[in-house]
């Protein structure tokens, strides 16, 4: 289908005013191009740095120095971005985000010296990484700050011993970034709101893994070691809210799609639908409660399917398999349990595929009324 | 031949360019759902029953496969030997009856009988873990070569043949650095690494050769793969002989690599285009120019000048990298068209 068709079918439905729809914005060139190009800005943006670097060394060596140098680098790298009137080229692009990058780590290097805590050394991190977010509009740079912010963020959650809520709260923020993602595009958001959509759907999808049961006795380890005994029980209180609200997220977001699907064909609308698909994701967090990671993984692929991300739809594919074969190395449950454990959700996923097939027969008195 | 249109895939309707109607005020936001469904980047009542069937049956096949697996690795320590092998053949004889059942021509046939071929590794792997005969990993890599090709010649699929030379080359290189080979001088004249890059080069040629009789080898991916590991290790060679270095026969890396570019020059810019072949070239070009810019100045001294140099000869390399290749795809687009009209003329 090309754009002047899709414009004929969007005005055919009523959906926009004029079948003539403005060009799309030019993107001929290849993608492994645009790859090449910007790998060499990064290289080339290493060897500058490089030249900066044996000139100013004696700057580097101070605090104040690196971070007058920092906030240098990344406000002319912001400067020359939002002055231009079109969007750069990739190599330019790429390489005022190398620039700004290091300008970043600079930034952060002072704050590391002034405190060794982890929990404020992550805030200051997150609250480096907000500004720059903000300040900087080149897409690959917004990107890799919304994920150093929330990375930060949720490595800091954790630290308290609150994993299961971290995950939770990005299970949420993905789902009401990407299910509203027309909202906020309308808004003009949309280049502010894509980036932190897309770190909270990472970290849905890969938090499970860097913590399933295994690392949390790390942290009530390290709680222990730091004195918290409080904290410990805090986080063993809290085990149950991994599953279980994942597995709310996931029913719900599942219910609201359904009803905000258009046609006489979608089963979706009718009154047991939601039931059903509550009732159907409790059985199934039932099964993978030793798990959580699969529900999330799960979630992600919803979100990304009703987004039109067919790319984020296939990252939390991908995530399922990096959660098994993290869960597969996990000592905390013997191979056992966990196998018990695979082969439930198994089943259950299997049942599921086989009541929906069940669900698509014709009913006998469909049958007998047909001439 | 023509590489693939670059701007075929403009015909694709993307969800940005949905977005950005919304984001023009051109369509509102309770209607970006529909239209996104109109240009089928997200599914339809219907291609959401058809979506959860299939994540369902394969989600749910793969968490029963994953929790057997875990089972049968808690209970493999206590596994007669015996066991073990009847367990690792019926899997290798379940895979390769399901490929016979789906039928050697067909694609899932195909592609069932490649996890067949990839299921001898771990089968021989056992082999030698049981049997601790002290025979080297090459051997093994040898002998799953051996065992695979009927099967790899009965497939006629190219992601088996890649999957084949996989191991083939890892059997060869394991078999170099177990008797430490890689600098050995052969017919007092050529050094082993010259050797490997002539088995790489004459893969690619018969591949390519292949691939013009063949249509199950007219795929891309296979010759791109191989080019890359003919042409990444030989640029590294080619730099690391720039730089004073007691290696022997690194002296013939620069005029070798020299001679690759400009058959692959040849063969990829006058004889067929491929972009992403000379994408590679031009990478590789960049790599030894920029190895050679570093090495003078810092026979001079200037360390500061050589990160300055090397970044302009990025930036300048990047920029004629690109412009150039762009030319060639248009050159390439407008041929292609003229002749589109003179056989529509006919």
């Amino acid at each position: 289908m090309n754009w002047a068709t899709f414009g004929r079918m969007l005005a055919h439905e009523g959906l926009v005013a004029d079948a003539a729809l403005p060009p799309r914005d030019d993107d001929s060139m290849p993608g492994y191009l645009k790859l090449l190009s910007g790998l060499g800005a990064w290289l080339a943006a290493l060897f500058v740095l490089g030249a900066l670097g044996t000139a100013s060394w004696r700057l580097l060596e101070s605090a104040p120095g690196r971070g007058v140098l920092g906030l240098a680098a990344c406000g002319a790298c912001a400067f020359i971005l939002r002055r231009r009137e079109r969007e750069a080229g990739p190599f330019l692009a790429q390489f005022l985000t190398a620039v700004s990058l290091a300008g970043g780590v600079l930034i952060a290097s002072v704050a590391l010296e002034a405190t060794a805590e982890p929990a404020s050394l992550l805030a200051a991190a997150a609250v480096v990484a907000a500004v720059l977010l903000l300040a900087n509009p080149e897409p690959v740079h917004r990107l890799l700050m919304a994920l150093a912010m929330v990375g930060c963020l949720a490595l800091a959650v954790t630290q308290w011993g609150l994993h299961p809520v971290a995950c939770v709260l990005l299970a949420l923020a993905a789902a009401a970034a990407w299910l509203r993602q027309a909202r906020w595009t309308v808004a003009g958001l949309g280049p502010l709101l894509a980036p932190l959509g897309t770190a909270c759907f990472l970290g849905l999808v890969l938090l499970p893994a860097w913590s399933p049961a295994g690392a949390m006795s790390a942290v009530l380890a390290g709680a222990s070691i730091h004195g918290t005994a409080g904290l410990r029980g805090l986080s063993a209180q809290l085990q149950w809210l991994e599953p279980a609200g994942l597995a709310v997220v996931l029913a719900a977001t599942i219910i609201l799609v359904g009803r905000e699907l258009p046609g006489r064909a979608n089963v979706a609308a009718r009154a047991w639908f939601a039931p059903a698909a509550a009732a159907a994701i409790a059985v199934l967090a039932a099964a993978a409660w030793q798990a959580p990671g699969i529900l999330a993984c799960l979630l992600g692929w919803v979100i990304g399917m009703t987004a039109g991300r067919r790319l984020l739809a296939n990252l939390a594919l991908f995530g399922l398999a990096w959660y098994l074969l993290w869960l597969y190395y996990d000592l905390q449950t013997s191979l056992l349990g966990k196998g018990a454990a695979l082969l439930a959700t198994g089943a259950v996923l299997l049942a599921l595929y086989l009541a929906l097939r069940l669900a698509r027969r014709p009913r006998r008195a469909d049958v007998r009324e047909q001439p | 031949m023509a590489d693939a249109d670059p701007r075929a895939h403009r015909d694709r309707i993307r969800t940005g360019d949905v977005l950005r109607l919304a984001e023009r005020g051109l369509l509102p936001a309770r209607s970006v759902g529909r239209a996104l469904q109109l240009a089928g980047c997200a599914p339809t009542a219907t291609g959401w029953r058809a979506a959860a069937e299939r994540l369902l049956l394969g989600l749910g096949a793969a968490m029963v496969l994953a929790g057997v697996i875990c089972v049968v690795a808690y209970n493999w320590s206590s596994l007669p030997r015996w066991g073990r092998f009847a367990l690792a053949q019926a899997v290798l004889l379940l895979v390769f009856g399901m490929a016979l059942l789906a039928g050697p021509g067909s694609r899932h046939g195909k592609v069932l009988l490649t996890v067949a071929i990839g299921l001898i590794g771990p089968l021989l792997a056992l082999f030698g873990q049981t049997y601790q005969t002290g025979a080297d990993t090459f051997e093994l890599f040898r002998g799953w070569a051996a065992l695979a090709l009927p099967w790899v010649l009965a497939s006629c699929f190219a992601p088996a043949w890649l999957l084949w030379l996989v191991v083939v080359e890892s059997a060869l290189g394991l078999h170099l650095g177990a008797f430490d080979l890689w600098w050995e001088i052969w017919f007092g004249v050529a050094p082993t690494w010259l050797l490997a890059t002539l088995f790489n080069l004459l893969v690619l040629i018969l591949w390519e050769y292949g691939a013009r009789r063949s249509d199950w080898l007219a795929g891309r991916l296979g010759p791109r793969a191989i080019a890359l590991c003919l042409v990444a290790p030989l640029t590294m060679l080619a730099c690391a002989s720039l730089f004073p270095a007691p290696a022997p026969g690194l002296g013939l890396a620069l005029p070798a690599w020299a001679l690759l570019m400009a058959g692959g020059y040849w063969t990829y810019r006058i004889r067929r285009l491929d972009l992403a072949m000379l994408a590679l070239g031009w990478l590789s070009c960049t790599a030894v120019a920029l190895a050679l810019a570093v090495r003078l100045l810092v026979a001079f001294d200037a360390v500061a000048l050589a990160f300055v140099a090397g970044a302009a000869l990025l930036v300048a390399s990047s920029a004629f990298g690109r412009q150039w290749l762009k030319a060639v795809a248009a050159q390439a687009r407008a041929t292609e068209a003229g002749h589109a009209i003179e056989a529509g003329a006919e």
